[in-house]
Formats: structure tokens, C-alpha cells, sequence
């Protein structure tokens, strides 16, 4: 009896040594933005229209999917063209944009990109009659269970009355 | 008259501007180890709250400052912020308020060909950039010696604010400070709303007050911008208390609200409607630029 209790205790404390030198154990961390080269490339594709800004999107995966949006103000009476590249990524994400948030049952989609695509040019007419767009992207799940991928999404924003 | 524009959907959108905490210029393969990523889901879970609700793109105080522009708005000598309180900024947020609220006016002068008033506005942008940190968006270029050299050519200065603009958005973004990119449009909002409603009240015009009614879009995300401050202080408390007080007069407007949406009807606004916006707004700047 006494001897299985000292056998119970040494094995649990190998459990807890080995879960221990787990936890010391390095992630690996991959990082696919490439910020700077993106908005250049953005910028360009911008062209006629008067570049006004971008933003980046920081993508963190994970093990499953997931869904972010960016609200985007729009000033009426303004043409806009919107360029969304998703080079910084390591996995394909789709771009779909709504006219409401797209869990409003009465959303509407303006545009739906393919998965996979990675420069996605869109124009809003003048006459669009809200105050908002809604860009969302649908982000796969991480496929390393070893790494921590990260990566980045650059919206870029011109009009044309200026 | 009837905005384009006829709704606006109450979405409380997360009012930081989405943007790379890192650095960005190259990919890049890095270890962490078992303690950072339980740092990071500990993170992660004190955010769960905001998870659902979108991220929200921080408009160009540029782009605004040429709307109301194209709208009729003309310039008015003396209206904007002394570019020599400058030094009367103490605390970073007053600072980076008025990094907004000198931009703005800065946007202003040059739409308006107002030379000398633009280098001096321009001036006064870098050393609140020096004193908030932010100097490396003057270093990394000579904006400021090319804003002087091309003061002449609207076009080329256009192009120099831009770039000072980007500047700043990278800086922000690379050093994950998106907060203070929230200050910084709110200070430009308020002091653009200023102008715009001064400019209203001297020449009022459909078309100008189509577009300043429009602007109240952005509001409910100025205020949750302040909430989202890392560092709540009685000035950061101040500022939202201004702006809640704009937000709630323009919602308590008869007929401009319908349900969740905005009718952005403009025959519902009468004069003292505007003429109380108008006083809720030089309050709100008055706090911000302090005179």
C-alpha cells in the first residue's frame, strides 16, 4: 500500500515536470505583413482617383474561423474607389462588402469578392445613398497547430472630388 | 430639404482606426514563448467584448476639410486656433487633441491659399509631434522644408499633406497607438465642426448644412473612442461629456431619429436647432483648444 503511494506521487510528479518543460517549449511566430510594399501597391491601383488613406487590418489566426469588418464612413455625393489587398496574409481570406453590418437581415451585399482574391478594387457610385459600408473579411482557420501566424489586410481609400 | 443620404444605421462601430501593431515592413519569423501567448489570450479575452462590433475606418480630416470647402464655405480671419497656444498644451491628450485641431486648421488655411498661416499651423503640428513622441513622421522626410518650398502650388501641398497624413497613420499604426489616432480626429472633428457651423451661421446655405448634419454620422464613434482610452482622465471625462451633450441634442431632434435610423430629413431642423448645435460645438472647442 505504502509502496503504490510513493509510486501514485512519483508518477504525478513526472506528469507535472513533463507539462512544466512543456510549457518552457518556443512557439513559433510567422508574421506575413509586409505593410510598406502593400500600400505602395495600393496607392497605385488607387490612381485616377485622389488617394486619401488606408488602413491595415492585423490578422492574428486561429484554430478556427473567423470574421472581422471594418466600418467605412461615406460622405455622400462622393465617388469612391476602395482597394483592399490581402498579399499579407498566408491564407486566402473572401472580402465581402455589405451596405449594413452583415448580420442586419436586411443587409445587402455590394460586392463579393473570390476567396483566395488578392487585390480586390471596388467602386462606389456617387449616388449610393448610405453613411456606411461595411467591409468584411472571412478569415480560415490556422492550419500549424505549432505557430502563431499573423498577417495583415491594407484597405486603401480615394475619391474623386478634390 | 432631403439629404442623399437618407438613413443611418446606429451601429456602435469600434471607433479605433484598424491598424498593425508591428512594424510591417517585411514578413517575418519570430519565437515566443509559452508565457507571451498566455499574456496575448489573457488580452484576448478582456477584448471579448468588442469582438462583434465592427472596426472603424477614422475618415480624412482632409477629405472633410474639402467637403465643406466645395460647399461654399469661405475663410474667415482670426476663427481658427492661435498656432501660438501651442505652447499652452500640457498634457498629452490636450497635445494630441490639438495635433487634430491644428491639422484641421491647417487643411483649412491651405484650401483657402492662406500661405504664411499654413507653414505657421504646420509649425506648431511638429513640435506637438515632438513633445507627444511622434517626431519620426517630421524625420523620416522633410515635409516641412517641402510644405515651405511648395507653399505656392496647391497641388504639390495637397500631395505634401497627404504624405504628412499617411506619416502619421503609419506611426500610429506601427506603434499601436490607434487611441491616439481617435484624439487626434476628434481634436480636427471638433475644430472642423467649428468652422463649419461659423460658417454656417455668417452664410447659411442648404448645401453647407447638408454636409455638417451629415458629419454627426461620425459622433458615436468620437465618443466611443474616448471610452476606448487606455488612460481615463477628468480631461479625456470633459470631452466625452461635450460630446455626449452634441450627441444627445442631435438625437432628440423631432423627426430625425426614426427608430434605429436617422431620417437625415433637414426640413425637421429648425434655426434654433442649429443656432443650439452651433453653441454645443464652440463649448466642445472651446475645451479642446482652450480660448
Amino acid at each position: 500500500m505504502k509502496l503504490r503511494n510513493i509510486l501514485a506521487v512519483a508518477a504525478l510528479s513526472g506528469l507535472v515536470l513533463m507539462s512544466a518543460k512543456g510549457g518552457d517549449e518556443e512557439m513559433k511566430i510567422t508574421d506575413a505583413c509586409k505593410r510598406n510594399e502593400t500600400i505602395e501597391k495600393v496607392k497605385t491601383e488607387i490612381i485616377p482617383f485622389r488617394y486619401d488613406k488606408t488602413t491595415t487590418t492585423k490578422v492574428m489566426f486561429k484554430g478556427y474561423k473567423q470574421s472581422i469588418q471594418v466600418a467605412v464612413p461615406i460622405f455622400y455625393d462622393s465617388k469612391y474607389k476602395f482597394v483592399i489587398n490581402t498579399e499579407g496574409l498566408p491564407y486566402g481570406v473572401k472580402v465581402t462588402i455589405y451596405d449594413k453590418p452583415k448580420n442586419i437581415s436586411s443587409s445587402k451585399i455590394l460586392y463579393e469578392g473570390a476567396e483566395g482574391e488578392k487585390q480586390i478594387v471596388f467602386e462606389l457610385p456617387s449616388t449610393y445613398d448610405r453613411t456606411r459600408i461595411y467591409v468584411d473579411y472571412d478569415i480560415p482557420a490556422s492550419e500549424k497547430a505549432d505557430t502563431k501566424e499573423k498577417g495583415c489586410i491594407v484597405l486603401g481609400a480615394g475619391y474623386e472630388n478634390i | 430639404m432631403k439629404l442623399k443620404n437618407k438613413s443611418l444605421f446606429l451601429v456602435p462601430a469600434l471607433a479605433f482606426a484598424v491598424a498593425c501593431g508591428d512594424s510591417g515592413q517585411d514578413a517575418a519569423t519570430t519565437t515566443t514563448s509559452a508565457d507571451d501567448v498566455a499574456t496575448e489570450a489573457i488580452e484576448s479575452v478582456e477584448n471579448v467584448d468588442m469582438e462583434d462590433e465592427p472596426d472603424f475606418l477614422i475618415p480624412s480630416a482632409l477629405q472633410i476639410s474639402t467637403i465643406f470647402q466645395n460647399s461654399g464655405l469661405t475663410y474667415v480671419e482670426g476663427l481658427t486656433n492661435d498656432p501660438a497656444n501651442v505652447s499652452n498644451y500640457v498634457s498629452k491628450y490636450s497635445k494630441m487633441l490639438n495635433f487634430g485641431s491644428y491639422t484641421a486648421d491647417m487643411f483649412y488655411s491651405v484650401l483657402n491659399d492662406q500661405s504664411q498661416m499654413s507653414i505657421e499651423y504646420l509649425r506648431s503640428i511638429r513640435q506637438l509631434s515632438e513633445e507627444t513622441g511622434m517626431a519620426s513622421i517630421f524625420n523620416t522626410g522633410p515635409i516641412f522644408e517641402r510644405f515651405e518650398q511648395n507653399i505656392g502650388d496647391r497641388d504639390s501641398v495637397i500631395n505634401i499633406m497627404l504624405e504628412f497624413q499617411e506619416k502619421t497613420d503609419i506611426y500610429i499604426a506601427e506603434n499601436g497607438e490607434e487611441h491616439n489616432a481617435m484624439t487626434i480626429f476628434t481634436g480636427a472633428w471638433v475644430e472642423g465642426m467649428f468652422i463649419g457651423f461659423d460658417g454656417l451661421q455668417n452664410k447659411p446655405t442648404e448645401e453647407l448644412k447638408g454636409r455638417l448634419i451629415e458629419q454627426m454620422s461620425i459622433l458615436p464613434n468620437l465618443i466611443k473612442g474616448v471610452d476606448y482610452q487606455p488612460n481615463q482622465t477628468d480631461e479625456s471625462a470633459k470631452l466625452k461629456e461635450h460630446l455626449v451633450g452634441i450627441q444627445t441634442y442631435f438625437d432628440g431632434i423631432e423627426g430625425l431619429l426614426n427608430k434605429e435610423e436617422y431620417t437625415m430629413d433637414l426640413s425637421v431642423l429648425t434655426d434654433e436647432n442649429i443656432n443650439e448645435l452651433s453653441t454645443r460645438i464652440q463649448e466642445a472647442r472651446k475645451f479642446v483648444v482652450g480660448s
